[in-house]
């Protein structure tokens, strides 16, 4: 039996939370004038040193940028971006967590987290959801082999990450004849590897310990700061280069270590995913000199839009915004600025934020922009897009490849003799 | 057989290293039955230290370990007096929850001064190796093993053959005795945390000289390093921990080699597992301090 008190203080709460629920529901994308993009980043834990941050940075950028010239036009009006993000704490299972939790606060418009793995875990849940997901850094192509509708990559798939390495490689002088590849344990990775071992013995080169390695004696736990087995496994085969296919601890660790181990490739290392970042050259100072890496993007591509303007100018004003130097400047985020544009183009060709609307704009996309040019094939991915390579000399990032991007010759044989 | 004897090589002078992670560790657990959470913080916090010398000054990580002991020791002595010393007669679990909190509070704190960022103290041997036959043997890792080997003798001589360290070992057994003989507990507890202190920026100085650091990742494995080679070396024993970080050092690498790198942490389990159900008390540890292992 409940008092009068009692009955007004629980017509109180059952009014309170009425008001929280429509408070809720009135912050979604579609209504009003307001547009929200929600993003699960991670913000510590292993990516959140460095990938993530680049990517966090990408997205707030572009936000930035998108309502400085007046937010996203349609149906005669401009509608202003929100960017909602949540830490991950780089575990993926969280991501996915995050992402329903905005299902549940009606956040449709889904900008991806950092790295495959988490990816690969928010894909289904997008899917399931009705929402709508362009992934920024997610490349590991399994994730597009599951029929998914409502994902989108704005990136070049895992597989072009190594096989980028091994034909720049290829087009240096002297080309190496034999390669080593250290992989982590991770999807991405390890199908990175894969395709770059089947791209090196196209190009002749010979994969020593062998082939398979780097599905054994050449693996590695992911994230970690301790490679010294898959060194010792490499040492006595003497490869022309070792190539790591791994995230910045790992790459980090296999520089170093690979000295105090006695393991020194005849002309050089190169990796995937870490050498294009500050954070690499920060953790190696001057043994980060010569590195080559893959990388999604370049200042130098011709490509332009009416958001960012040029690569150059994408560049300059990112750089200027958030501190980086110019020389130093983390191809994640230009990753996440493209994909955040991809979602704003796609709902400015819909005419609306519904998910629907913007999934069948996303499909249809073909836009050149500062990042290149954005189409997606039948299963998501951004197939068209190519990959690039880039050296660091003295702490700046040179690219070298392709040839017509480049304008400063390879520093190579990078290890002297 | 060279990449057999190249991995037991590495896993020695690497198993100094990480006995140099966890000497502090053991002895803050033996003495004051603290299992010091925030040990990864400190030797991080050592580490920045002297990064900022070598940055700054030019100094070389080597000449830099007095000036970070000192100042971890000051560091160390300060926090057990003002916080760890609250709590020092509490359940264990408050020690942990507190230890937990304040790895938190410095870790934050080193993030917001130096960002996340992954740093290193670049010098131009610590990378470099001497070769013995076809056998590379680091001088970054070499030298930490030997600081590892001084600093454990030397604490041994402190603890047998001083007046401090028979206050210090006399607190550890028993404390109301020792404080019937004169001895000041909070004293010598803070002394002693103050010593585990330096020991873990000295750990830290050497790990910023032959790999890298961050605020975010490093401090948990390092706490988990010294956790693991405490209870593996056996506590109780000033040479526990050189023995734990050997016996991983060596289990690691040369399992890695055998079996592949993705297994490095299970071995390691593996070994801690076996280890414990042969010898409860560790390799080397005190029986009456076995009780404490089990906490």
């Amino acid at each position: 039996m409940i008092g009068r008190p009692g009955a007004l203080f629980a017509f109180g709460i059952v009014l309170a939370l009425g008001a929280a629920a429509c408070g809720t529901s009135s912050n979604t994308s579609t209504s009003g004038s307001g547009i929200t993009f929600a993003a699960p980043v991670s913000q510590t834990g292993a990516f959140g040193q460095a990938e993530g941050l680049y990517t966090l940075q990408g997205y707030k950028f572009c936000v930035q940028t998108l309502n400085a010239k007046g937010g996203i036009q349609y149906g005669g009006q401009s509608h202003q971006v929100t960017l909602v993000t949540q830490d991950d704490q780089s575990v993926s299972a969280t991501s996915a967590q995050i992402v329903d939790q905005y299902n549940d606060k009606s956040y449709k418009l889904i900008l991806s987290p950092y790295g495959s793995p988490a990816t690969t875990a928010v894909a289904p849940v997008v899917e399931r959801n009705g929402q709508v997901m362009v992934d920024s850094n997610g490349a590991d192509t399994a994730i597009f082999t599951h029929g998914y509708k409502n994902t989108f990559a704005v990136l070049a798939p895992s597989s072009t990450y190594v096989t980028t390495i091994i034909d720049t490689l290829a087009a240096l002088n002297p080309a190496p004849k034999t390669v080593a590849i250290i992989a982590a344990n991770d999807g991405f990775s390890q199908h990175a590897a894969e395709k770059g071992v089947s791209e090196a013995q196209a190009k002749g080169m010979t994969v020593v310990p062998s082939a398979t390695a780097y599905t054994s004696s050449t693996k590695v736990n992911a994230n970690v700061t301790d490679v010294s087995s898959a060194l010792i496994a490499i040492k006595g085969t003497n490869p022309d280069v070792i190539i790591i296919s791994a995230h910045l601890n790992e790459a980090v660790a296999a520089i170093k270590q690979a000295s105090e181990l006695g393991v020194k490739p005849k002309y050089g290392f190169a990796a995937t995913v870490a050498p294009p970042t500050p954070a690499f050259i920060s953790a190696l100072g001057t043994k980060s000199e010569g590195v080559i890496g893959s990388t999604q993007w370049v200042p130098e591509l011709s490509t332009s839009d009416s958001l960012f303007g040029t690569a150059k100018q994408f560049l300059s004003n990112f750089t200027n915004t958030y501190g980086w130097s110019p020389n130093q400047y983390p191809y994640q985020a230009a990753d996440a600025a493209a994909a955040c544009e991809a979602l704003a183009l796609a709902i400015q060709k819909a005419g609306s934020a519904d998910p629907a609307a913007v999934r069948t704009a996303l499909a249809g996309l073909s836009v050149d922009t500062f990042y290149g040019h954005i189409q997606f094939d039948s299963t998501g991915m951004n197939t068209t897009k190519p990959m690039y390579a880039i050296q660091i000399q003295k702490s700046a990032f040179v690219t070298i490849y392709p040839s017509n991007l480049s304008s400063t010759p390879a520093n190579w044989p990078a290890i002297a003799a | 057989m060279t990449q057999f004897a190249q991995a037991a090589a590495y896993g020695v002078v690497q198993g100094g290293l990480l006995a140099l992670v966890a000497v502090g560790f053991s002895l803050v657990w033996g003495i004051m039955n603290v299992i010091n959470l925030s040990h990864g913080a400190f030797a991080v916090t050592g580490a920045y230290v002297a990064w900022l010398l070598n940055q700054h000054f030019g100094l070389d990580p080597f000449l830099a370990i007095p000036i970070v002991a000192v100042a971890m020791f000051g560091f160390g002595y300060v926090i057990q007096r003002g916080l760890i010393n609250l709590v020092v007669n509490a359940p264990i679990f408050l020690t942990l929850l507190l230890t937990f909190g304040l790895s938190l509070v410095i870790l934050n704190i080193l993030q917001l001064l130096f960002t996340a960022d992954d740093r290193t103290i670049d010098t131009s041997y610590a990378s470099q190796s001497f070769v013995i036959g076809t056998v590379n043997v680091p001088y970054g890792r070499l030298a930490a093993f030997f600081l590892a080997v001084i600093i454990t003798f030397a604490l041994a001589a402190l603890m047998t053959r001083t007046r401090l360290g028979h206050a210090i070992g006399a607190t550890g057994m028993d404390r109301g005795a020792a404080r019937l003989m004169g001895i000041r507990a909070r004293h010598i507890y803070a002394v002693t945390f103050g010593i585990a202190a330096a020991l873990a920026g000295v750990a830290g100085t050497m790990i910023a000289t032959v790999g890298s650091f961050n605020p975010t990742t490093t401090p948990g494995q390092l706490t988990l390093d010294a956790f693991v080679i405490s209870v593996l070396g056996g506590l109780g024993n000033m040479y526990g921990a050189l023995a734990g970080g050997l016996v991983l050092g060596i289990a690691e690498s040369i399992g890695g080699l055998l079996l592949t790198g993705t297994w490095v942490n299970a071995i390691a389990m593996a070994v801690l597992i076996a280890t414990l159900i042969i010898r409860p008390s560790g390799l080397i540890g005190k029986a009456q301090y076995g009780g404490r292992v089990e906490v």
